[in-house]
């Protein structure tokens, strides 16, 4: 009886050892640079969870792991936990990342529970944050150490809709401009249907339907069902992720669906082809932040499949141009713990990457100038390729 | 004599977690008591319902009602917290009351999967009531506490970490006083003959279904507390945050840390925050390790470690009692 | 008036959610019904069997119906090495099967993760072609799922009731005890009934991997589904599995399409939740 308690007691004691030496932190050196992620590195959430991570370790990768900023050199270290896609542990891991591991610039999360749920904190602390979740109370002219790293549909939106209003007119001449939105039933469901669905109404478009589906569903065949007998020129995945829209995309097609489709959500042409194949996925047009024909993207997405040995998530760019613009704002400002200096430093960035330049605007919409503002593409699918076929806006 | 040495080092107990906020002003290590404390008052209430021989999948959904309850009090009605926390109780045992006369008469795995259902249906419910519940990006800017002083004029608002945790310590102590005193009184007797066999207590005259809905309506109450808690401490709720996983959580922390008795709640509770952040950092492996180490856990201490840390515990008390009887050693 | 001519593509619609939903729940009412485990970890199976055809068939280059057989068989025999090594040991302990389950789904979430990353993967189609008839669309490949599915359920009730393992296996579920005086080899039945129910899974999952998209963390929809399917048509009942599915998916099919996805998600449980006030052990409660 007692020797079994003991090695019950031991194993236990060993494998939580484990765990804690596993996961561990070494000692860190007197001239590092600590960079923190909060992103969802397991859960549904994780495809743009680990884009997050990805695409910080790979701009700091470029970087060489350092950075020479006031003429010291910096060894960078990126800490990253795990926020599963919930406000209760992202709090956790924010609350980890600035008490324990003591950094002082955050990317990531992009979640808006997550987001909504660390705001107070980050803000609360001496910390540069740089989430990509599409709230939009998260900018406000409060949070002044908030740079928002994504483009939400406010800003993409106008000029997407613009594009696409045109095509169709020249497209399907004489038809009216009639549209089937396929949203997600949650936050970010909600705000790309609501602004994407005012912007094509500003180009005289009409949105015939608005169908919302619990995350999770598969099957789309019931609403389509029910929105083709009404015969709409477009159906619009909106704000699905890349994989359901692949899935509405291919059911759609097969139930003999001939109009236009369109992904207006944000990037994700490679699972589209994935999941849809290269003749249901034909003509469809979405929106691309990045330019994703160009070579620099190709050889990043090889670059990605090897290191990560998993197909890149379009979302990465959005991180890695984050990453690297801290690096930069650092370098300008001359210093890593001055974070008013580094905030401003951020504030008058001038940056051109391989893929692109970056503006922050926001002033209108939010009453500051810390939403990002990337340079914006239409894409589409053509024999089996994706191809980027018109450029809506150029950010300098 | 073992009662009194016990009374003593919870005495102690108590007294070091008191201290904890004057020793350690690491806002994550707080963080993390906080945490704790809320998932010992989830599962103490969980493991006292489990007496009467049933499981909940309904934590979640009550932590949600009374998250909602108070946030919808304090921020539209403009009620003080030391309102809405009872308020939040109380909405949550009036639904408990009405959803446990329903469904409480199904047994074993259907009463589970039905408590399932009901922490779907409110999830979806606070996520398509938008006018009301502000749907699926749920609420934010929840204002902090504001506490009435006792022998001073003036209120604290219990808007930091060290104060929220003085907090939840003392609505944590009430309950598992709460819970105690009622397992001690006859209508514990009452529960602990229900665990040992439903048929038994029926010829006893016991009316079995009554105590069943006595147990659930506490369970629910003291989720709606924590609720309440939890909304005053997070200031953001969204009905992802009370999803059935949640209750899933708690009975795991019940099962790893015992059902026998509130320490299995406590030392449960903290194995598990424990655990999620010691692995919180492994990125695919953080689960595996997780899972392993649960697993292993339950097949090889099956009462739940509180056993283990109880024959651990008298090992070392019992030696010190053998020493001193023992003058020559 | 277009609504009718809608009808007949509803019902379609919703048979191929049916099936695919019976599917789902019977290997967990199995499990259940014939030893009293509740698997949390049965859309892990489902998932790992859309997995291993994936693996087959796009990185292998195997057959579709080979990658696919291959596929039960390996989620048949993980399930048939998992029940003693861990379900048998935590029998005994309140609410074992269930957090033991729990864990070992995120371990099954976590493996895949790792060896194929978080991305939604897909099989290219292996029944092309789209079937009409009148107004009617449907594509093959839901149509041969429909007939598998059929052939399945049906083979299913037939070594069921004919054959003596699923006699043994009837036997052991009325009462485990009395099986066990007539000879029966208890032990063995848990370990083969555990594999079948989740081969079953496997099975399921396998069927629609070319038809739906395929990730680590697709397992928790099949979880849900089967809850419902089993709260509804009763625990332990392979008719009620059958019943519930179809109320399900046909519900599903009906309420999406009329009235849109948010409204049909919380329906279906406001309709569970009702038919348990009235009906709390289902519409057909096995014994």
């Amino acid at each position: 009886m007692k020797k079994r308690d003991f090695g019950r007691c031991f194993l236990i004691g060993a494998l939580l050892l484990t765990s804690i030496i596993c996961v561990g932190r070494t000692a860190t050196a007197a001239e590092v640079l600590k960079i923190g992620i909060c992103t969802a590195q397991t859960g549904p959430g994780a495809a743009w969870g680990l884009a997050v991570q990805h695409g910080v370790e790979m701009a700091v990768e470029d970087a060489r792991h350092e950075v020479v900023v006031g003429g010291k050199t910096y060894k960078i270290e990126t800490i990253a936990y795990d926020d599963k896609y919930t406000g209760k542990d992202g709090v956790a891991a924010v609350n980890r990342l600035i008490s324990m591991d003591k950094v002082s610039y955050i990317i990531g999360s992009n979640s808006s529970a997550v987001a909504m749920a660390t705001k107070d904190i980050v803000t609360s602390n001496k910390v540069l944050w740089f989430p990509g979740s599409f709230a939009r109370k998260l900018l406000s002219p409060e949070t002044k150490n908030l740079f928002r790293v994504i483009c939400t549909p406010i800003e993409y939106g106008p000029y997407f809709a613009a594009y696409i209003s045109k095509y169709l007119e020249k497209a399907y001449p004489g038809k009216e401009k009639t549209f089937a939105f396929f949203s997600p039933n949650d936050e970010s469901g909600w705000d790309s249907e609501k602004y994407l669905s005012e912007a094509l109404e500003a180009q005289g478009c009409k949105i015939m339907f608005k169908e919302r589906y619990e995350r999770g569903v598969k099957d789309f065949v019931p609403l389509l069902t029910k929105v083709l007998a009404a015969n709409p020129l477009v159906v619009d995945c909106d704000g699905s992720s890349p994989g359901d829209a692949g899935l509405i995309i291919k059911q759609a097609r097969q139930l003999g669906f001939k109009g236009q489709i369109n992904y207006s959500g944000g990037p994700g042409f490679e699972d589209i082809l994935r999941i849809a194949g290269p003749e249901y996925s034909e003509g469809m047009l979405g929106y691309s932040p990045q330019n994703v024909d160009a070579p620099q993207y190709l050889n990043m997405e090889k670059r990605h499949q090897e290191k990560y040995r998993s197909p890149m998530n379009s979302l990465l760019l959005n991180y890695y141009i984050a990453a690297t613009a801290l690096l930069e704002a650092l370098k300008a400002a001359g210093t890593v713990e001055d974070i008013e200096k580094v905030r401003g430093a951020v504030e008058n960035l001038k940056l051109k990457t391989q893929f692109g330049g970056l503006k922050w605007v926001g002033q209108k919409d939010y009453g500051i100038n810390h939403q990002i503002l990337l340079s914006q593409y239409v894409g589409t699918i053509q024999n089996g390729k994706v191809k980027i076929v018109a450029s809506t806006y150029t950010a300098e | 004599m073992n009662d009194s040495l016990a009374k003593l080092s919870y005495g102690i107990l108590l007294l070091l977690l008191v201290l904890v906020p004057q020793v350690i002003q690491d806002q994550f290590i707080l963080h993390l008591f906080i945490t704790i404390f809320f998932y010992i008052i989830l599962s103490a209430s969980l493991s006292f319902f489990n007496r009467t021989g049933q499981l909940t999948l309904a934590q979640a959904a009550f932590m949600g009602i009374g998250a909602y309850a108070s946030t919808l009090l304090c921020m539209k009605l403009h009620l003080p917290f030391l309102m809405t926390l009872p308020l939040s109780g109380f909405v949550s045992i009036v639904i408990a009351l009405i959803l446990g006369k329903i469904v409480l008469r199904a047994r074993g795995v259907y009463f589970v999967l039905i408590t399932f259902s009901f922490t779907e249906i409110t999830r979806l419910i606070f996520v398509n009531w938008v006018s009301l519940f502000g749907g699926a990006n749920g609420i934010s800017n929840i204002p902090a506490p504001r506490i009435p002083l006792l022998f001073r004029s003036g209120v604290v608002t219990v808007s930091t970490k060290g104060s929220y945790y003085y907090l939840t310590l003392v609505v944590l102590v009430l309950s598992l006083v709460v819970l105690l005193r009622i397992t001690k009184s006859p209508m514990g007797n009452v529960f602990r003959i229900l665990r040992e066999s439903e048929l038994l207590s029926q010829s006893l005259g016991v009316d079995v279904s009554k105590y069943k809905l006595i147990g659930f309506t506490i369970a629910s109450f003291f989720a709606g507390i924590v609720g309440c808690l939890y909304a005053h401490y997070y200031r953001y709720i969204s009905p992802h945050a009370f999803t059935f996983w949640e209750s899933v959580y708690v009975v795991m922390i019940c099962v790893i840390g015992g059902f026998k008795n509130l320490k299995g709640a406590v030392i449960g509770s903290a194995v598990f925050v424990f655990l999620t952040e010691a692995v919180r950092a492994g990125k695919e492996y953080q689960l595996i390790i997780f899972g392993v180490v649960i697993i292993v856990t339950v097949i090889f201490c099956p009462g739940g470690l509180e056993g283990l840390f109880t024959r651990v515990g008298n090992r070392i008390t019992g030696l010190r009692k053998l020493t001193a009887l023992n003058p020559e050693s | 008036m277009q609504i009718i001519f809608m009808v007949p593509q509803i019902l379609i619609n919703g048979l191929f959610l049916s099936l695919l939903y019976i599917l789902m729940a019977l290997g967990f009412n199995m499990i259940f019904g014939i030893m009293g485990v509740v698997n949390f970890a049965h859309g892990e199976f489902y998932m790992l069997g859309a997995f291993i055809v994936y693996q087959m068939v796009k990185l292998m280059n195997f057959n579709y119906l080979v990658g696919l057989s291959i596929a039960v068989v390996m989620v048949g025999a993980l399930g048939m090495l998992l029940e003693p090594v861990i379900f048998k040991r935590v029998r005994k302990i309140e609410a074992g099967d269930f957090v033991v389950s729990l864990a070992l789904a995120f371990i099954l979430q976590s493996i895949a993760l790792m060896i194929w990353g978080p991305e939604d993967l897909g099989i290219p189609s292996v029944y092309t072609g789209i079937m009409r008839m009148g107004s009617l669309v449907i594509p093959v490949e839901r149509l041969m799922t429909i007939a598998y599915s059929t052939a399945l359920l049906i083979g299913f009730y037939l070594f069921v009731k004919f054959t003596r393992t699923g006699q043994s296996m009837r036997a052991v579920a009325q009462d485990a005890e009395v099986a066990s005086l007539q000879g029966i080899r208890v032990e063995k039945v848990y370990v083969l009934s555990f594999g079948i129910g989740c081969a079953l899974a496997g099975v399921a999952g396998a069927l629609i991997s070319p038809i739906f998209s395929i990730f680590p963390y697709m397992g928790g929809f099949a979880l849900l589904k089967a809850f419902i399917v089993v709260v509804i048509g009763g625990l332990g009942s392979i008719p009620g599995a059958v019943l519930g599915g179809i109320l399900l998916g046909m519900g599903e099919s009906f309420i999406s399409t009329f009235l849109g996805g948010a409204v049909s998600d919380i329906m279906s449980f406001i309709g569970v939740l009702i038919l348990l006030i009235f009906k709390p052990e289902g519409l057909l409660r096995a014994k």
